[in-house]
């Protein structure tokens, strides 16, 4: 039987988020997903430019790390589920990671970094999104 | 300060808008060289050009004789300014001396070499035509041809610059394509120099064209431009994804090699001195920062504590220092932001109850340079964050296993699978535990062994397509099926009844 997720979203309110037809509900742990000023300064101006909407995805591995990524018209997996929304921007992890990071508690903040070679649209400013993490239970 | 543009169409040219960025040398954290910045505009040039090369046929009309001539001539070229290469890859990149002159050099020299020498034997001329005589439903006469795609692109990665743009270049242009490459923006210089040797070897302009820019517009062009057939990319998983996706609405080939977790496997009748040597080689060799590293260790509960001492003892093995120096077999990190991540690892490592058993930290007595110790974590669960996220650095984490099944069942709980390794005096035992691996390579009694002739990549996330050997070449050409009929009248063509009375 299809379940309705419940998610908590940074500012600790508690937002339905139903990714099937929901009957039955339950609450499971997400990762906390927060976002420093600066960073949503950036988003905003990057939502100026942009007329599609909007996508953060967290994904990890090799030379570009573990790292938030903003698209415009991004392509979601079947599987994705929005684990935050910040900005209202709705945030994405794979299955795998959002299990792993489910007690983590991390902050998107941004750095400069005019050489960037991901694709995420804030590296047009000359700019980079980075996940900040935290020991767990420690605000950020 | 050496200065660097762009290499377009046979020559150095300066950005549209002018616009050029310092690299750093990752040892001295001091700018070394200028390089000019690609916007799209500039890359939009390089694949006119490009493609103007191809159209004209001045390339792809060279018999494979006579390209794989020029390529084994771009070899003998890089050899010729090896030291001249080394020295920019270690200042740009952060890898010792010894590695630029052992693999980065030999490497990139080697894939031109064996492509430019593949093209010219038998099996090549049998890739690109197959012949066939079928009888049904009437006789035909079948050709099964290959021919290049046009303009393919390539997308590097920082840990191995020159290497990685050889194998983005040497097979594509060895099928008699031409090409556009993007080198990561942090490490730029080595495949420009790359570009310049191919013309000074006999490549003709516009076949080989190289544009360092950021990703979001120069890598974002290369993805989208109707007029590149393939993209290459070498680096993040998610960069990978995104590629695709931007791909998609031309259609492009895509091969993406991506990033891994790869399982080592030691059982317990292996020969444990070097297997303890190879664990160390499969995870801090370029300080961790390769894509198929060896980064679990997962070693039978038996023989777990002795192992781990001779890891330990070798360790003492492994000098860090100045990059430019011999000796040196581990230099720094590529740069600040690759260091906080391994440093927010190995805090998240004594988080969940993982033993730092040695390093964790930053040497001492080194005051300049984004350098950090090589790190082993013993007691991990493979559920932990460290064994199944890739930190690409010189982290690696133990594992104890019971028996085989246990053993597979951890080696293939991961996300990725890229490669890995099973050490073993059984060579049997180790291919049928290999076969059991969900990896695009798996070594027996070895680490890092990439040849030339074999095809590497990853299964699962790790990505997809292969590169190298005759699989990476084919994956350069397209496939043209050509059905000779025989030239009779209607009645030799019973099949039209099916449509006409």
């Amino acid at each position: 039987m299809p379940e309705q997720r419940v998610r908590r979203s940074g500012t600790g309110d508690i937002l339905p988020f139903a990714n099937h037809a929901a009957t039955g509900t339950f609450t499971i742990d997400m990762p906390t997903i927060d976002i420093t000023a600066r960073a949503a300064e950036i988003v905003e101006r990057v939502r100026a430019q942009r007329s599609g909407p909007l996508t953060f995805t967290i994904d990890g591995g090799c030379c570009e790390g573990t790292a938030p990524h903003l698209y415009e018209h991004y392509v979601l997996a079947p599987g994705a589920h929005a684990v935050a929304e910040v900005c209202a921007v709705p945030v994405y992890m794979p299955e795998a990671m959002a299990t792993l990071y489910e007690d983590a508690r991390v902050t998107i903040d941004v750095v400069d970094d005019p050489l960037s070679d991901a694709m995420s649209l804030e590296t047009e400013y000359g700019v980079r999104f980075v996940l900040r993490e935290s020991a767990s239970g420690a605000a950020e | 300060m050496r200065e660097f543009g762009l290499y377009i169409n046979g020559q150095w040219e300066a950005a549209k808008g002018g616009k050029t960025a310092p690299t750093i040398n990752p040892a001295t954290e001091e700018p070394w060289a200028n390089v000019a910045v690609a916007d799209r505009e500039d890359v939009r040039k390089a694949v006119a050009a490009a493609k103007k090369a191809h159209d004209s046929g001045v390339w792809r009309n060279k018999s494979p004789q006579e390209r794989g001539e020029i390529l084994q001539k771009v070899a003998a070229a890089i050899f010729e300014r090896q030291d001249e290469l080394a020295a920019a890859e270690v200042q740009d990149g952060g890898g010792t001396m010894r590695k630029a002159m052992s693999m980065d050099v030999p490497g990139a020299a080697q894939t031109f070499f064996h492509f430019g020498q593949f093209i010219q034997g038998d099996e090549y001329k049998a890739m690109l035509q197959e012949e066939y005589d079928e009888t049904v439903p009437i006789p035909s006469h079948n050709l099964v041809v290959r021919e290049p795609i046009g303009v393919t692109a390539g997308i590097t990665p920082w840990n191995f610059p020159m290497i990685m743009g050889a194998w983005k270049i040497a097979p594509s242009i060895a099928a008699g394509n031409t090409c556009v490459i993007k080198p990561a923006s942090v490490t730029p210089v080595t495949t420009l120099m790359l570009a310049e040797i191919c013309t000074q070897a006999g490549v003709p302009a516009g076949v080989v064209n190289v544009v360092s820019g950021p990703g979001g517009t120069a890598g974002e062009e290369l993805a989208t431009h109707p007029d590149i057939g393939k993209v290459a990319f070498t680096g993040s998983t998610e960069v990978g994804k995104r590629i695709m996706q931007l791909g998609a609405g031309t259609l492009k080939k895509v091969t993406l090699e991506l990033g891994g977790k790869s399982p080592n496997i030691i059982l317990p009748d292996a020969n444990l001195d070097t297997a303890a040597l190879g664990a160390l080689f499969g995870t801090f060799m370029h300080q961790g920062q390769i894509c198929e590293s060896g980064t679990r260790v997962l070693v039978h509960e038996s023989i777990h504590d002795e192992f781990l001492e001779k890891m330990v003892e070798g360790i003492k093995r492994i000098k860090i220092g100045d990059t430019m120096d011999p000796t040196t077999g581990m230099g720094p990190l590529v740069n600040a932001q690759q260091r906080e991540t391994v440093e927010k690892y190995v805090a998240l490592g004594n988080e969940q109850g993982a033993k730092c058993v040695t390093g964790g930290k930053r040497p001492d007595g080194i005051s300049k340079g984004y350098y950090f110790e090589p790190t082993i974590f013993d007691q991990v669960d493979n559920k932990m964050r460290i064994a199944q996220e890739e930190i690409f650095g010189p982290v690696v984490s133990v594992i104890r296993f019971k028996d085989e099944d246990e053993a597979v069942r951890i080696a293939n709980d991961s996300v990725y699978g890229l490669g890995g390794a099973v050490w073993s005096a059984n060579k049997e035992r180790a291919v049928a535990l290999a076969r059991r691996i969900e990896t695009g390579t798996v070594w027996v009694n070895d680490y890092h062994m990439i040849n030339l002739r074999f095809p590497f990549g990853g299964y699962k996330q790790s990505g997809i397509g292969r590169e190298l050997g005759k699989w990476g070449m084919a994956e350069y050409h397209q496939l043209k099926h050509i059905h000779v009929g025989e030239h009779t009248g209607p009645e030799g063509k019973f099949y039209f009844q099916m449509l006409l009375n």
